[in-house]
């Protein structure tokens, strides 16, 4: 626009220049007013906080509208209500926290505002207004001269008879108060106020979804932590239980081996004592001697046999594993054992096939001559304790004319017995030995390789896909309650504990005797006709 | 077997009695005793026994110290050492290989016993 051409202006044009600045003014007003309206909105969204979403559209609606007072009314579900949230200039009563009394706020109108009604009163005195002289004597106590009121509504979404209802749900009102002056509210001013209330009503079932998310995630949380707490105890428990389990068998282990320097003085006293060249002692004094010396070896191989199982079953021990001869370590341990089974009158028949097993020699000698002991021990006098070790597979389709490389010698087993009756008791009772037989013969097991494998009639696990090597101990004694048969591998649990006593058993034989065979990847069980004996068997793997 | 001289260093004062007993009384043996590790090296020097009986765990001086101690002196280097142990299992495995030990007798021994033990792992 040029300088000259404005001074020909005329009074028409001038007016229409004002009313344009006017609109300028006013569109710049609204303009900013706008971009208020856009913080509010943005500060809405991005707060969760319902109190917080809350307080900063009244602070900001006060801002933007430049009124007195702005507040938020709640309705409870009583249909009474009362003020959440409040924005006023210092000069004005707070409405904060005062509760309203139903006849303040009618439940028709709110039936009304549920509907969308917007109140805009421009003068609460002015009568067409239509507020009731009470109602304005009411609101005049807080200096209120105009006021806009635009409701807060959710639509709610109600399931009765399985159908889907949709309700408006008046939540509240979001009120602005001129106590001023009286005010002529314009269009605007009511579109903004009823766009904040739109914002303030997703707000509010946004941070409904979250409280519920919240609460639904609390719960969550908290059976997860109930289940991790349960877990913990449990594991807790379990591993306190163990490490007691641990404790106590280390205990065990130092007691043992600190038993054992005392345990060597008192139990070579008592041998040197015995010799008698300290001096004779009395029939009475002899018979004590020989309870403290029985007692004591009892007692040494009780210490020996609590270290042996702690130590196998702890793992700290790893078996040394090689090919041996089965033939030869079952010899072994009828030499080591022909003292005891003379002692008791026992005959030790041996059957013996040349086998190699994959298996720590000790142990295995051990887990012989312990289970040859308990057999010799619960023999009848002069009974037989048979002794053999066969192939899984041996069991022949055909009758094989075996390449027996052992012969029986002294004694009276039947040779022509039937296969079917071989089945059970023992592996081919045929062709068997002394032991003064084996002896000899073990010689030529540690010499030289034998001939091919002895082909024996026995049953067992024919059809096991790895061929195993059989060990069976067999005694004529008195046998053992089938319910006992297994319980019997457990710590302490003789099938007589007091018979075992006498017989000077530690309860612990069996129990390492399993741990061994176990060790081996082998499997050890008895069986037993109670008044005929038992066959205590073991599996150890053949070499690959 | 002609006669031999035993050094048995045990800090356990019965222990050192009845291998003193045990070995007399069975084979006629002389027995020397020592209770420490240090007290043996003396005596070991001095009376050049046939061999040493050597507690493994004892106070001060432990028997492998002591077993070092020994061969480290040109005066008791050759002579043959067996160990007293109660730890069973490990004697029997090996712990003690490429020590030089001549043997292990694991406790509980009988002493009597000892010298039949003894000649066996020294091929008398």
């Amino acid at each position: 626009m040029s300088q000259p051409s404005s001074q020909k202006f005329t009074a028409s044009e001038a007016q229409k220049a004002k009313q344009y600045e006017s609109m300028q003014a006013e569109l710049r007003k609204q303009q900013q007013q706008m971009a208020l309206f856009g913080e509010v909105t943005l500060k809405i969204r991005q707060s969760l906080q319902l109190e917080d979403i809350l307080h900063t559209t009244v602070t900001e609606v006060q801002r933007l509208l430049q009124v007195d007072r702005v507040l938020i009314y709640h309705v409870l579900p009583d249909h009474t209500g009362k003020t959440i949230s409040e924005a006023v200039s210092p000069e004005y009563p707070a409405l904060m926290h005062l509760e309203f009394p139903e006849e303040a706020f009618p439940q028709d109108y709110q039936q009304l505002y549920a509907q969308g009604r917007v109140r805009t009163i421009a003068n609460v005195r002015d009568p067409t207004a239509g507020l009731a002289t009470c109602l304005v004597k009411f609101v005049e106590q807080f200096g209120i001269k105009a006021k806009l009121i635009v409701p807060i509504v959710q639509t709610l979404t109600v399931q009765t008879h399985g159908n889907a209802l949709v309700q408006q749900h008046l939540w509240g009102l979001l009120i602005a108060h001129q106590c001023q002056s009286t005010r002529q509210w314009v269009e605007f001013e009511r579109e903004l106020m009823q766009q904040l209330a739109v914002h303030i009503s997703l707000a509010l079932s946004q941070a409904q979804r979250l409280k519920q998310l919240e609460a639904v995630i609390e719960a969550r949380t908290a059976d997860l932590q109930a289940a991790q707490h349960n877990l913990q105890q449990e594991s807790n428990g379990r591993m306190q239980a163990e490490a007691a389990l641990r404790q106590n068998n280390e205990c065990l282990a130092i007691i043992s081996h600190e038993l054992r320097t005392p345990l060597t003085s008192l139990h070579s006293a008592l041998k040197i004592l015995a010799t008698g060249r300290l001096g004779n002692l009395s029939a009475k004094g002899q018979q004590m001697l020989t309870i403290a010396d029985a007692s004591t070896e009892r007692l040494v191989r009780l210490v020996n046999n609590v270290l042996d199982l702690q130590r196998i079953e702890s793992g700290n021990l790893m078996m040394q594993r090689q090919a041996c001869n089965a033939a030869y370590l079952l010899t072994q341990a009828a030499e080591a054992m022909q003292p005891m089974a003379m002692q008791h009158g026992i005959t030790l028949v041996t059957q013996l096939e040349d086998i190699s097993v994959w298996a720590d020699a000790d142990y295995i000698l051990q887990t012989l001559t312990n289970l040859l002991s308990n057999a010799i021990k619960f023999s009848p006098p002069y009974g037989k304790v048979w002794l053999s070790v066969a192939r899984s597979d041996a069991l022949s389709p055909y009758p094989a004319p075996a390449q027996q490389n052992i012969s029986m010698v002294g004694s009276t087993e039947s040779h022509d017995r039937s296969l079917d009756e071989t089945l059970h008791l023992i592996p081919k009772p045929v062709r068997l030995h002394t032991h003064a037989e084996t002896q000899a013969r073990s010689a030529e097991f540690m010499s030289k390789p034998l001939p091919t494998p002895v082909r024996l009639s026995a049953h067992v696990e024919a059809h096991s896909p790895l061929p195993e090597a059989v060990f069976r101990i067999r005694d004529e004694g008195q046998g053992i309650p089938e319910n006992q048969l297994e319980r019997i591998f457990e710590r302490f649990q003789q099938v007589d504990a007091s018979d075992s006593r006498q017989k000077g058993g530690t309860g612990l034989g069996l129990a390492i005797c399993r741990n061994v065979i176990e060790q081996h990847s082998g499997k050890i069980w008895a069986e037993s006709t109670l008044g005929c004996g038992s066959t205590f068997v073991f599996t150890l793997p053949m070499p690959r | 077997m002609p006669t031999k001289r035993i050094l048995i260093i045990d800090d356990e004062e019965t222990i050192q009695t009845v291998v003193q007993f045990g070995i007399q009384m069975s084979a006629g043996w002389d027995v020397l005793l020592a209770s420490s590790g240090a007290q043996g090296i003396v005596i070991a020097q001095t009376e050049q026994p046939d061999v040493i009986l050597l507690d493994v765990v004892m106070p001060a001086m432990d028997g492998l110290a002591t077993f070092k101690a020994l061969r480290s002196h040109l005066a008791t280097k050759h002579i043959p050492v067996i160990f007293l142990t109660a730890k069973v299992q490990t004697a029997a495995r090996g712990q003690f290989d490429g020590l030089g030990i001549s043997g292990v007798i694991t406790k509980p021994f009988n002493a009597l016993h000892l010298p039949e033990q003894i000649a066996r792992i020294l091929h008398w």
